[in-house]
């Protein structure tokens, strides 16, 4: 702990990366999901779509061609500066919609009121005994032997891929794991903050990550609990409940979460496919609402386009921030997108559904095609 | 290209149809463990079914898992997938059933129903009967408590520290126990054998594994024979658990003790002129 704590400007550095830039990158999006207000942990869970999808793409073109570590860092502070200015403008063109309304929480019925408050103090103690075992318990995961490996020799040597992490031999470019990068998203973190890739994979990582699981979360018990918002801390706390107690096999998303939260593969399972799940249940709304059935789907109105517009690049941001964590993340989440669309067209009659559905696959479907002719 | 069903290596999946069928419900089975909270899962969507009516929710909470679920258990599906990704990892399909979800969901319903303070019990009494369902993770027998910011055993670190030197890589012999954290602490240590070889079933061959780790019929370890496979794979420095039997003694054969960490000596191999 003694590195974490004399290398402050290093916390400093991780924080503005891992809470700072996510958030001002998804401020377009920080409505999604709700009708009146736009959320900055909204924000903030759509700004880790946006900032793996555009890492998967730069660190791709580079992992392909140059494998010059340097170069990827350098493309990569300079999109997600050019992002993060774009959201800072249009946050500050909207900031009277990110007002909380907090008289709205005092006006509840006491007793109730009492009762939300206690059962919110049980799910976030929870939460909370999650995050603090994810930082002072230690899992001996094997695979930790070959990603984190690569983390610290890419910041060690500079090149991305060019030995075998098991044991530092030379090697050619293994294409499997090399178009899965995220690794490299923690190289980058290690790099530009000073603090070893280890550290932030296992004690700093695991803990941001688990938060941004229960934001996902979160938000998707207050869409499904929107008419009575009482529902939503009993829901957090289940949600919390069920991950504690989801060790049932060795292969759950649950157990990942709390075992390997630094892996990729874990960050697919826990953070962007409940993600893509959330983007659905917006998708649902949009395509299956009363008013757009009973139109025939003829006349959507503006702002529901404008939305349909928004999520349809959330939801392939998503499947795109997908690829970065495993090579396997492209053909679940163009399933559930596609899926998604096939559900609504088939129960509700929707044919733009599915249209829709498969223009956000459209960029993992390239992906897949290719690695087969690669590999 | 065109993979027929009998040519492509399915390994887990068999080499047909019945073969497919038969991997894919073994892997169910072992996603699913003892098999409760999928039952709670399977009920929960039974439930909804018949008493959800809002279409956007019955889209991810109802639909979405019945139709997962029929295309996890379609053979041509795990073939297709198969030819992209390996057998073996096709449970990652299973990742798309909402289930903490879809029981959460239910589980709020019905809390919903109950007023007050009686609201609270009823949750309690919830999340003790998902606690009965499923198993605590921290109980995992690999969990232990951290001893460093870096998560791996501080012994390692302090091998390392020993034997790394400033601007080059050495490479080292580790006991295999140990093999998997190294390269995690320092990428200038690399190793005669990594934690790939340790894995019985991926079948890897390796010199120096086969005479340090599993030594001669009798399992002891012979110095001269370890000293000249270090050498011939320009290994420099020995990590040796004192606890193990060794034949014959390292220091005759031209390595030097240079420390203890623990229970492990660290021998440096005279010849390779790092000292």
């Amino acid at each position: 702990m003694q590195e974490l704590v004399s290398n402050s400007f290093g916390g400093l550095i991780l924080f503005i990366w891992l809470f700072v830039v996510p958030v001002l990158m998804g401020i377009p999006f920080a409505g999604i999901g709700s009708e009146d207000r736009k959320h900055i942990r909204t924000a903030w869970i759509c700004g880790y779509m946006e900032m793996w999808a555009i890492f998967q793409i730069v660190a791709m073109v580079f992992v392909l061609t140059t494998r010059e570590f340097s170069h990827v860092v350098n493309t990569y502070i300079g999109v997600c500066v050019l992002v993060c200015l774009l959201g800072l403008f249009i946050g500050l063109k909207k900031r009277r919609a990110f007002t909380l309304d907090l008289r709205a929480l005092w006006n509840e019925e006491k007793e109730r009121k009492v009762v939300n408050i206690i059962l919110w103090t049980i799910s976030i103690a929870v939460v909370l005994i999650q995050v603090y075992k994810s930082i002072t318990m230690a899992f001996a995961d094997g695979d930790d032997a070959y990603y984190i490996p690569i983390s610290a020799s890419t910041v060690a040597s500079g090149k991305m891929y060019n030995s075998i992490p098991y044991d530092g031999y030379p090697t050619t470019l293994d294409m499997r794991h090399a178009l899965a990068p995220f690794p490299v998203w923690i190289a980058f973190l290690s790099e530009v903050s000073g603090i070893h890739s280890t550290i932030i994979a296992h004690t700093i990582l695991a803990p941001v990550l688990i938060l941004v699981t229960y934001s996902i979360y979160y938000r998707m018990g207050y869409m499904l609990f929107k008419k009575n918002r009482d529902g939503v801390p009993i829901f957090m706390l289940l949600v919390s409940v069920l991950i504690m107690y989801g060790n049932y096999s060795f292969y759950t998303v649950e157990t990942f979460m709390l075992t390997r939260t630094g892996q990729g593969k874990s960050v697919l399972g826990n953070i962007v496919i409940p993600f893509i799940m959330l983007c659905i249940l917006q998708m649902g709304q949009e395509f299956t609402s009363d008013e757009i059935l009973a139109s025939g789907h003829r006349r959507p109105s503006k702002e529901s386009n404008k939305r349909k517009i928004l999520l349809g690049i959330l939801i392939t941001t998503a499947t795109v921030a997908s690829w970065l964590c495993s090579t396997m993340g492209a053909i679940l989440t163009s399933a559930l997108v596609g899926l998604c669309g096939v559900i609504i067209f088939i129960t509700y009659k929707n044919i733009k559904a599915i249209a829709y559905a498969f223009a956000c696959c459209i960029p993992s479907i390239i992906f897949l095609l290719g690695y087969l002719v690669i590999t | 290209m065109l993979y027929s069903f009998n040519n492509f290596p399915f390994r887990l999946f068999g080499d047909n149809v019945s073969e497919i069928w038969t991997g894919i419900l073994q892997l169910y089975r072992d996603y699913t463990g003892t098999g409760m909270l999928a039952g709670v899962f399977i009920i929960a969507v039974g439930v909804l079914v018949y008493l959800e009516k809002d279409k956007d929710r019955r889209v991810l909470l109802v639909l979405m898992p019945i139709l997962v679920f029929v295309l996890f258990l379609f053979p041509l599906f795990a073939w297709a997938v198969n030819r992209y990704a390996e057998s073996e990892i096709y449970y990652r399909f299973l990742w798309l059933l909402p289930v903490t979800v879809v029981i959460a969901y239910v589980g709020t319903k019905i809390l919903l129903f109950v007023r007050g303070w009686h609201r609270i019990v009823a949750a309690i009494l919830l999340c003790c009967i998902i606690t009965v369902c499923g198993d605590y993770a921290y109980d995992n027998e690999y969990f232990s408590k951290a001893e460093n910011a870096y998560h791996v055993p501080q012994v390692v670190v302090d091998i390392c520290d020993e034997i790394v030197i400033e601007g080059r890589e050495v490479r080292a012999v580790f006991p295999a126990d140990l093999v998997q954290y190294v390269r995690q602490y320092s990428p200038y240590v690399c190793l005669a054998f990594g934690r790939d070889v340790t894995v019985d079933r991926w079948n890897l061959y390796n010199d120096v594994y086969e005479i340090f780790e599993l030594g001669l019929p009798n399992g002891i370890t012979e110095a001269q024979l370890l000293s000249d496979v270090c050498r011939s794979n320009e290994v420099h420095y020995v990590i040796w658990d004192s606890d193990r039997e060794m034949i014959g003694n390292l220091a005759d054969f031209g390595f030097t003790m240079i420390s203890t960490v623990g229970k492990y000596d660290i021998y440096i191999d005279d010849k390779a002129g790092l000292r």
